[in-house]
């Protein structure tokens, strides 16, 4: 036990400032699972989508490491197939959240009262709507698929950067260079571009990363759902809805597909956590 | 404290009516005409068109709106075209399973959570917090759905222990009912208290640097003293705000454990409208579900005010 605090010890601290661990079993994580998202356009072991009726629900061997499905098509090719589809997903719905987000919190933190109050009531209406229920509205309205889970997903992402944009818009805002950059006449814009945002871009490039982790998880469930992607397309999701009805023949297809989302979403939660650490040594404290 | 009461009850109350109006105006852009739906494609028009008028959906738009929040104050949400029952009914037969899923799911996350976070925060950087952290990290990244799975394949099919999905009615079974739920309660509370553990080790790391702490420490107070008077009730703010909105998460999102324990819930309930296309079963369902979860929200503001008297003032 004593090694082991030492050791725990030394972990603590720290050989250079940026290398927590977080950032580095989390940055590890997020660069094994980029190489996997990247490889599946060249090197996947079989094509993800050809059948072979013969092999059907093998368990882990050396020529299907992680065995195969139903159709005995190989889970480790559809496996790495499917993080194009949660990349996707992750990358856009980030993406929507930050373009209106971003701009509806600084809009609502920069004008007067009656703005701030209509633009956040707007915002705290959009915030009361469970994910789920705005996935299975927008679903329903224009039909399940890849581009409508993207949207589904971003529409929740938009009031949480909006609310953590004017939060940390208003404490900057208060801030003797935003009232020097007025008092030497900048425009609004100009202040807000050059003064605000770039100040408050951390706690964004936090949010971002666990939001991206959020977004897959989401993803995972809106296809387990039959709300997301539709089959024959792989996704980490609908393969372990499928998997589902055959786990007592074999229980492999339920346990890959899983542990794949397990792995990216950690990867991203870590590196988040290691980049709030990095860039807010307050909070590195309570980590 | 009138006030700071006034202030939030207004704020709910306008949330509220956007949130009513936004559910109702995305739901009257529902691809499909409800009437048609019903009737079947061979339907007459002179049919379609009475069903139409019946339902109301000939009126202007603003008519439809003012007509079914008239209902929704006096506890009327219509009735469900599909299963020719009213909304309320629906619903209150529904949130016999999901109630008591979200009830006992958060209460065991909290059972799991505090004790864990709290033992975390006093052993900071020891082995039993590098334990906690680690249980805590992966909580959060696993999905409900995939541990659900899990739990169902080791003990329902390998271990036969407990039902593999399907809920037996409180009234015909009440071992049975709570059987059926003890699988989707551990997978949902698993899952929360991962956050919930994160949330009171942070929190309470916070707390215990105060002077205050070191001050009551100091003064030779017992540390369970400290810790349940001090650290606990001091950390408690951040610790319900997640509870709130755990809660209301689980409210709407516990249709994906619904669904892979094919539990009868709201959730499901939501999906099948859905599918249906039954307009007054959708928006009754949203709303309330909506409206709940506002109102947790709200109740969880109102009691910063309560711990910390300061709030109210600002």
């Amino acid at each position: 036990m004593k090694k082991f605090k030492a050791r725990l010890g030394k972990i603590s601290t720290y050989p250079k400032k940026w290398a927590t661990p977080h950032l580095l079993v989390g940055g590890a994580i997020v660069l094994l699972v980029l190489a996997t998202f990247v490889s599946s356009y060249y090197l996947t072991p079989y094509p993800p989508s050809s059948m072979d009726i013969g092999s059907r629900l093998l368990p882990p061997s050396p020529n299907h490491p992680f065995g195969t499905d139903q159709f005995g098509r190989d889970v480790l090719s559809r496996v790495m197939v499917g993080s194009r589809n949660s990349f996707a997903v992750g990358v856009i719905a980030v993406g929507i959240g930050i373009a209106i987000g971003v701009p509806a919190g600084s809009l609502a933190a920069f004008s007067g009262r009656f703005t701030d109050t209509s633009v956040m009531r707007i915002i705290d209406a959009l915030y009361g709507f469970p994910p789920v229920i705005t996935a299975v509205l927008i679903t329903s309205l224009f039909g399940p698929g890849l581009v409508n889970s993207m949207i589904a997903i971003g529409l929740f992402n938009i009031p949480i950067f909006a609310r953590l944009t004017r939060g940390n818009f208003l404490s900057i805002k208060e801030r003797q260079f935003v009232e020097a950059a007025k008092a030497s006449g900048r425009s609004d814009f100009s202040i807000i571009t050059r003064h605000v945002l770039p100040n408050i871009s951390s706690p964004i490039l936090v949010q971002a990363s666990t939001q991206f982790a959020l977004a897959i998880l989401a993803e995972a469930a809106l296809s387990y759902l039959g709300l997301g992607i539709q089959p024959p397309n792989p996704s980490w999701g609908l393969m372990l809805k499928q998997a589902q009805s055959f786990m007592g023949l074999s229980p492999w297809p339920a346990i890959f597909p899983g542990l794949a989302i397990v792995i990216t979403v950690l990867g991203f939660n870590l590196a988040g956590d290691g980049l709030r650490d990095l860039l807010d040594p307050r909070l590195a404290r309570l980590s | 404290m009138f006030g700071y009461l006034t202030r939030k009850f207004t704020a709910l109350v306008l949330t509220l009516i956007l949130v009513s109006l936004a559910i109702f105006l995305v739901l009257r852009f529902l691809p499909g005409d409800p009437a048609q739906l019903v009737l079947g494609i061979n339907a007459s028009p002179e049919s379609l068109a009475q069903l139409r008028s019946e339902l109301g959906l000939n009126e202007p738009l603003h008519v439809q709106y003012l007509n079914w929040m008239k209902g929704l104050l006096t506890g009327n949400l219509g009735d469900s075209i599909f299963y020719e029952k009213s909304v309320g009914s629906l619903i209150a037969s529904r949130l016999a399973v999901t109630l008591p899923l979200t009830f006992l799911a958060t209460l065991l996350s909290i059972i799991i959570a505090l004790p864990l976070g709290i033992l975390a925060a006093i052993n900071h950087r020891q082995p039993g917090d590098f334990g906690i952290i680690v249980f805590s990290q992966l909580g959060i990244s696993v999905p409900a759905f995939w541990l659900g799975i899990l739990g169902l394949l080791l003990f329902s099919v390998k271990l036969n222990l407990l039902p593999s999905g399907g809920f037996i009615e409180w009234g015909a079974n009440p071992l049975g009912a709570i059987r059926s739920l003890t699988l989707p309660v551990v997978t949902l509370a698993i899952i929360q208290s991962a956050a919930l553990t994160r949330m009171t080790r942070s929190s309470a790391l916070d707390v215990l640097s105060q002077d205050y702490v070191t001050a009551a420490r100091g003064r030779g107070l017992p540390e369970v003293r400290v810790l349940s008077k001090h650290v606990l009730s001091n950390s408690l703010i951040s610790i319900i705000t997640l509870i709130g909105l755990q809660v209301g998460q689980l409210l709407a999102g516990a249709v994906i454990v619904e669904s892979v324990f094919h539990l009868p819930g709201l959730g499901r309930l939501l999906i099948l409208a859905v599918e249906q296309r039954d307009l007054q079963l959708v928006q009754g369902i949203v709303t309330i579900l909506v409206g709940a979860i506002i109102t947790i929200n709200y109740l969880v503001d109102l009691t910063y005010g309560i711990l910390d008297p300061r709030i109210r003032l600002t």
